[in-house]
């Protein structure tokens, strides 16, 4: 079943790519030329606006030869257009009058003789690594020169491949968007109508007719349910008939004699994948354009710094985020999954659609905290559920699903947000994450049962259990020698220091957005498939001490490598780092710390886990900031990539003796 | 900031040619323009505006240089009970309404409005502590540019080391802006070589003569023009002395450079600047607003005149980037 729904994965995405792949093609071959045009007509543009200035003094009788601070005056123009690389004003005979800097081009003298040949018929063409248009200077009905305006040749190479690279970014986000809306249509028409089939003929082939299959609300192989449901009524009515006619009924077989019509449910982690993704990408909607939205609402009375204000509502975002955490495993035990996903949709929904009619800063502060705690619901709800519900076996993908789809959706939300808010504004695009938001409640309402955590009595998490678990060792270890290295790795140098370091070295913003994709989508491509690897070896600490160490690399290339590529490798290998360990890290609590789990809960525990690791999220930016201010960003990129060592080492060391003496006490016991 | 930038907004919007004839009130008022040598575009603007919203009957009064002539002319507002007391100039202005700390009330205005208009520093001047509302029945508006930016201007032109003033020391608005040239010799690296007009009021043709000689013996880079109704008066025979030995001008006011050949100058237009008295005096006359609460301004926009005809001859051309924006003469 496995193999089909992948099978439809991939044909569809394939489909997608070959169509896109077409059209990008198409598209790109109009562009070239139109592009080259518009060039070409800037160009012109900034020629003529020259040209005025050049007539004004030529009418008002100033001798051409003497205009007065003419190369300061081109070196202005030049600046104020990135992309022209000279301007020069040649005398008829071609001879350089005035120009801007000229010290920066290459073959200037191949340049300077080139245009020596220049005429008012020579069209705009390539001189060198130039591309340069010559507008003719005419004073009193005759040409008495030219002005020059040259740009890098390649600029339009270099501007196609920047729209290139969009592409294939939106492409990619397109991508992840139509396998995450494939998901739900082939959880609701294929993967759950063939588990409750599956289910039903195992019942059927122990004799077992108790069972009924849902009805069928959407299509697909479910359309089968209600022939299959007749036959087993009619197995049903026909062992009643036989009851009331005081005939006896077969020992080895069970029938639903009493009319009780139970129907076959089936929990798959597919029912909430979809809107825990949808979720998480209505709220990264906002994410590219939040802090200028935050600058855009009214102030008036507080009196702050600009940048305190814009970081105040994302901060108490992360704080409500966090402070949620410890209620949700009981709120799960107490009410159900279904019932503490939809709460939390709904409240998110109610703070989304808030947010968009906030004038206000205090009223974005509010209900972007109410959305947090929504978000918070959401989140953790999610990430017990698929814990609950996958088979112990793949416990470690189960996780990888987890964070590939908190990726996918963050990803592409902050992609198509940024999209959305030049179209719509800040205000509809609000409102839409709310309806989105709204739809991923009502989904869960529909398709999710409405199951409670079992083993565990439901409790509020408190410090006597995150005590309790912090007492054993190994727990300890795994916290405080790989999950919180991990968050500081993702907030400190992902996030704080990767973007500034890019920054710093001239790259502009959607370059870096690209940079910083690379560690999504290697959690999203490699996490499942190197959690599989995980569950099939057993050996979690390989996993989890081999992702510390590749971490660890990582963060150290740029020290190696300086520049775009030495980031880029370093996202990248991060990416894969934690994609191999993220995932096995709570995988391998719960087979390390078995006793201590089983005490407190397998959902608290998982909340104790995402409380501690935060610690990482807290410290890494400032650890990271100390460090970059202390020396430079390649030292501090060294020194952390050493520290991360240390730490997996510790980690390893740690783990495996521990292990070591428990696999001894259990030989001799 | 964005108070001047409405009321300049307004002052515009509201100009003759786009008055709306419903905006005119019944009453009419009665308002004195005081002169110190004639109407100049200033008035006219006053007079423009005003007459494109209210009815007005305005009683010209010309102090003709004389500044002894002031007295009666204040005898007659009081007496006349005019509405509103419109002066041109710091002298006329000190004149009217006596300089902080000695007004009299026998012989200043005390109880009529007085707006003025063409003070190139009343703060100097001692007509108020700063430009903001004085709190007496006084205001008006500046027009001079400030003095750095007008020498910013001048060295972009031609660097100057020495920078010749001419300037009646009889007036105190030309005493104050040779100050302010002063306090601008460092940072410019220019030594200022002051030229007085020392005689009186109305300085003779031979002394200005006399004076300019001295001072183009001393081969100065720059001759400025201050706004100083003596100067401007004589500005042709100035600056044709000084253009005669190759010594450009700047000035600080418009009319050297249209009608006298100075060559540059940054400045600010009159005909705004009396709009913009006049929509102070409209805020008086209407009690929109009393005088004491209305702040003395300044524009916020100045030309930059270029007269061609005197740069070609003295072969001083220019900068591209400044043409872009010029006016040329």
């Amino acid at each position: 079943m496995k193999r089909l729904h992948r099978f439809f994965i991939l044909l569809v995405t394939s489909i997608l790519i070959f169509g896109a792949v077409i059209i990008s093609i198409k598209a790109g071959f109009r562009f070239e030329s139109s592009l080259t045009s518009q060039r070409l007509l800037e160009q012109k543009e900034i020629g003529r606006s020259a040209l005025d200035v050049i007539q004004k003094m030529l009418n008002s009788d100033v001798p051409f030869e003497r205009f007065k601070d003419a190369d300061y005056y081109l070196e202005m123009i030049k600046a104020d257009n990135p992309g022209v690389e000279y301007l020069i004003i040649t005398k008829k005979g071609g001879d350089l009058l005035f120009s801007s800097n000229l010290i920066a081009l290459d073959h200037v003298a191949a340049l300077k003789e080139a245009l020596k040949g220049w005429n008012s018929n020579t069209e705009p063409r390539k001189i060198e690594s130039y591309f340069n248009m010559g507008l003719p200077i005419v004073f009193k009905g005759e040409e008495i020169g030219f002005l020059h305006i040259g740009e890098r040749a390649n600029i339009i190479e270099q501007i196609l491949r920047d729209i290139a690279l969009d592409i294939v970014t939106v492409l990619v986000v397109t991508i992840l968007v139509a396998i995450e809306l494939l998901r739900p249509l082939l959880a609701s028409t294929l993967i759950s109508p063939l588990h409750s089939l599956s289910s039903i003929f195992e019942n059927i082939a122990k004799n077992d007719f108790r069972t009924y299959l849902p009805r069928d609300l959407v299509g697909g192989v479910a359309r089968l349910n209600h022939l299959i449901n007749l036959k087993i009524y009619e197995v049903n009515r026909l062992a009643s008939q036989a009851l009331d006619n005081k005939k006896t009924l077969p020992d080895n077989a069970l029938f639903d004699v009493i009319n009780k019509h139970d129907v076959a449910k089936v929990n798959t982690i597919e029912n909430i994948r979809w809107p825990f993704f949808l979720l998480i990408f209505s709220e990264a909607l906002s994410l590219s354009f939040l802090p200028n939205f935050i600058s855009h609402t009214d102030s008036t009375g507080v009196d702050l710094p600009n940048n305190v204000l814009i970081s105040l509502p994302i901060t108490l975002f992360m704080l409500l985020w966090t402070i949620t955490i410890p209620f949700v495993g009981f709120l799960c035990g107490r009410f159900g999954y279904r019932k503490t996903f939809c709460v939390g949709a709904a409240i998110a929904t109610i703070g989304l659609i808030a947010t968009a009619l906030s004038i206000r800063l205090f009223d974005v502060i509010v209900w972007r905290a109410l959305t947090a705690v929504g978000y918070g619901f959401v989140y953790l709800t999610t990430q017990i559920y698929i814990s609950a519900y996958i088979p112990k076996s793949e416990a470690t993908r189960g996780q990888a699903i987890f964070l590939a789809t908190f990726f996918a959706g963050s990803l592409s939300g902050a992609a198509i947000g940024g999209i959305l808010v030049d179209r719509l504004g800040f205000e509809m695009t609000f409102l839409l994450s709310g309806v989105l938001s709204g739809v991923s409640g009502l989904y869960v309402y529909r398709f999710l049962t409405n199951d409670k955590e079992e083993a565990s009595k439901p409790k509020i998490l408190k410090l006597d259990q995150i005590l309790q678990l912090l007492k054993n060792r190994q727990f300890a270890a795994i916290i405080f020698l790989s999950a919180i290295p991990a968050k500081i790795a993702l907030a400190g140098f992902l996030f704080y220091s990767i973007p500034t370091y890019l920054k710093t070295m001239g790259y502009n913003q959607s370059l870096i957005g690209r940079v910083m994709m690379f560690y999504g989508l290697s959690i999203i491509i490699f996490g499942p498939q190197l959690a599989r690897l995980a569950d099939a070896s057993k050996d979690r600490l390989a996993f989890v001490a081999g992702g510390g160490a590749l971490a660890a690399l990582s963060m150290s290339i740029p020290f190696f490598f300086d520049g775009l590529l030495g980031a880029g490798l370093a996202v990248l290998g991060l990416g894969i780092a934690h994609a191999i360990c993220v995932a096995s890290q709570t995988t391998l609590i719960h087979d390390r710390c078995k006793e201590a789990v089983l005490d407190v809960g397998p959902s608290a525990t998982i909340g104790v886990f995402r409380l501690l690791e935060r610690v990482g999220s807290v410290i890494g930016p400032v650890l990271l900031g100390i460090m970059i201010s202390a020396s430079d960003f390649q030292y501090a990129f060294f020194l952390i990539g050493n520290i991360a060592v240390v730490t997996t080492l510790l980690l390893t060391i740690l783990l495996f003796t521990n292990g070591q003496s428990l696999n001894r006490s259990r030989g001799t016991s | 900031m964005h108070d001047t930038r409405r009321a300049l907004l307004k002052a515009f919007a509201l100009s003759p040619f786009f008055s709306n004839p419903a905006l005119a009130q019944s009453k009419t008022y009665s308002v004195m323009i005081m002169t110190f040598r004639g109407m100049t575009p200033a008035e006219q603007g006053f007079v423009d505006y005003l007459n494109s919203v209210m009815k007005v009957d305005f009683l010209i009064r010309d102090v003709e240089g004389d500044r002894a002539r002031v007295k009666d002319f204040i005898a007659e507002a009081k007496a006349k009970k005019v509405d509103l007391v419109y002066t041109f100039g710091t002298s006329v202005t000190l004149d009217v309404v006596g300089a902080l700390g000695k007004v009299d009330p026998n012989t200043h205005l005390t109880n009529i409005p007085v707006v003025f208009n063409i003070v190139a520093d009343p703060v100097g001047a001692e007509l108020a502590t700063a430009f903001s509302a004085t709190g007496r029945n006084l205001t008006g508006v500046s027009h001079v540019v400030p003095i750095p930016d007008q020498m910013r201007l001048m060295q972009r032109f031609k660097t100057t080391h020495k920078l010749a003033v001419i300037y009646n020391s009889f007036e105190a608005n030309s005493r104050l802006t040779v100050e302010q040239l002063r306090q601008q010799e460092s940072a410019f690296k220019f030594s200022l070589l002051e030229a007085p007009l020392v005689s009186g009021q109305k300085p003779t043709i031979e002394e200005i003569k006399k004076v300019m000689d001295q001072v183009i013996s001393k081969d100065p880079d720059f001759l400025y023009i201050p706004s100083d109704s003596s100067v401007i008066e004589r500005a042709a025979l100035i600056i044709e002395a000084a253009h005669a030995r190759n010594i450009p001008t700047i000035s600080a006011t418009e009319d050297p450079i249209r009608n006298d050949g100075a060559v540059i100058g940054l400045v600010s237009n009159y005909y705004n600047a009396g709009s913009f008295a006049g929509y102070k005096a409209e805020k008086i006359l209407t009690g929109a607003e009393k005088i004491e609460n209305i702040p003395i301004e300044t524009l916020q926009r100045f030309a930059l005149l270029v007269n061609m005809k005197s740069a070609l001859q003295l072969e001083l051309y220019p900068p591209l980037d400044l043409i872009k924006i010029a006016e040329i003469i």
